[in-house]
């Protein structure tokens, strides 16, 4: 795995934040299944879904400084289903938890891939995709 | 002559860490805060030269901390730059409305982000 070509850091440096990333992400993936359990059983629990927006809009982030594009564009797609959670513009629903339970297996899964999985969203990636896309239509 | 002093404001320590080295290596002095409200602690005990902060942030976010900044007649004056990602462009306005001096976007350019610094407090 490498860092995007314009961070301006060596190659030690590199490996150094891409430590951290891998720590922090790991970190993140466990406070989005917490959240999202909380969500589960108080579907109005704001800090919750506070909390789950802020690790997926960490986690697309920094995937893209690490030029890990298939992960950033699913954890963008993860990030806009909360974003509507958290601004009221669609409900906290068992399907939509269980969606985004099933998006972070596959966050989990690209992120153990590095640079050796895809660069951009295909087959049941592209999928998942278009489901948290539908998502966000229903009330 | 004594270097110039950021203070990096971000929840995510993968970014600080980025921030840091690259700020570092251009020999400013670094220091952090993880969200708002230490944003606000650490201006305000600190005294930097310029604010690089974040906008998602737990407790306090990025336009609550600059807010907070700029009513303190103590720290209200120091240069403020809004970190975004991409998608948060349409943000910009509101965070230039609050008084930040310049935004820029993650993933972080190095060379850019060291362009905005020296141009708002030099070498």
């Amino acid at each position: 795995m490498a860092a995007g070509d314009d961070t301006g850091l060596d190659v030690k440096e590199i490996e150094i934040v891409l430590r951290l990333f891998m720590a922090e992400a790991e970190e993140g993936f466990g406070v989005m299944e917490g959240g999202l359990l909380r969500m589960e059983q108080q579907p109005d629990d704001r800090e919750a879904v506070a909390q789950v927006f802020r690790a997926a809009h960490s986690l697309k982030g920094n995937a893209a400084a690490f030029g890990l594009t298939a992960l950033g564009a699913l954890a963008h797609a993860v990030e806009d289903v909360l974003d509507d959670l958290r601004e009221g513009r669609i409900a906290v629903t068992p399907d939509r938890i269980t969606l985004l339970l099933a998006s972070v297996d596959v966050l989990r899964e690209l992120l153990a891939a590095g640079t050796q999985g895809p660069q951009r969203l295909i087959g049941p990636h592209l999928e998942l995709q278009q489901r948290l896309l539908s998502a966000r239509a229903r009330q | 002559m004594s270097r110039k002093k950021i203070l990096l404001v971000d929840d995510s320590e993968t970014v600080r860490m980025m921030e840091r080295i690259i700020l570092g290596k251009a020999a400013y002095e670094v220091v952090v805060a993880a969200d708002g409200i230490e944003a606000v602690e650490q201006a305000k005990a600190e005294k930097p030269d310029l604010i690089l902060m974040d906008l998602v942030m737990p407790r306090l976010d990025g336009f609550g901390a600059t807010k907070a900044i700029r009513e303190d007649p103590t720290t209200r004056d120091i240069p403020i730059v809004m970190v975004t990602t991409k998608s948060e462009a349409a943000r910009v306005e509101e965070a230039m409305r609050l008084g930040c001096r310049d935004y820029t976007t993650k993933p972080i350019h190095g060379p850019d982000l060291l362009a905005k610094v020296r141009a708002l407090i030099g070498e």
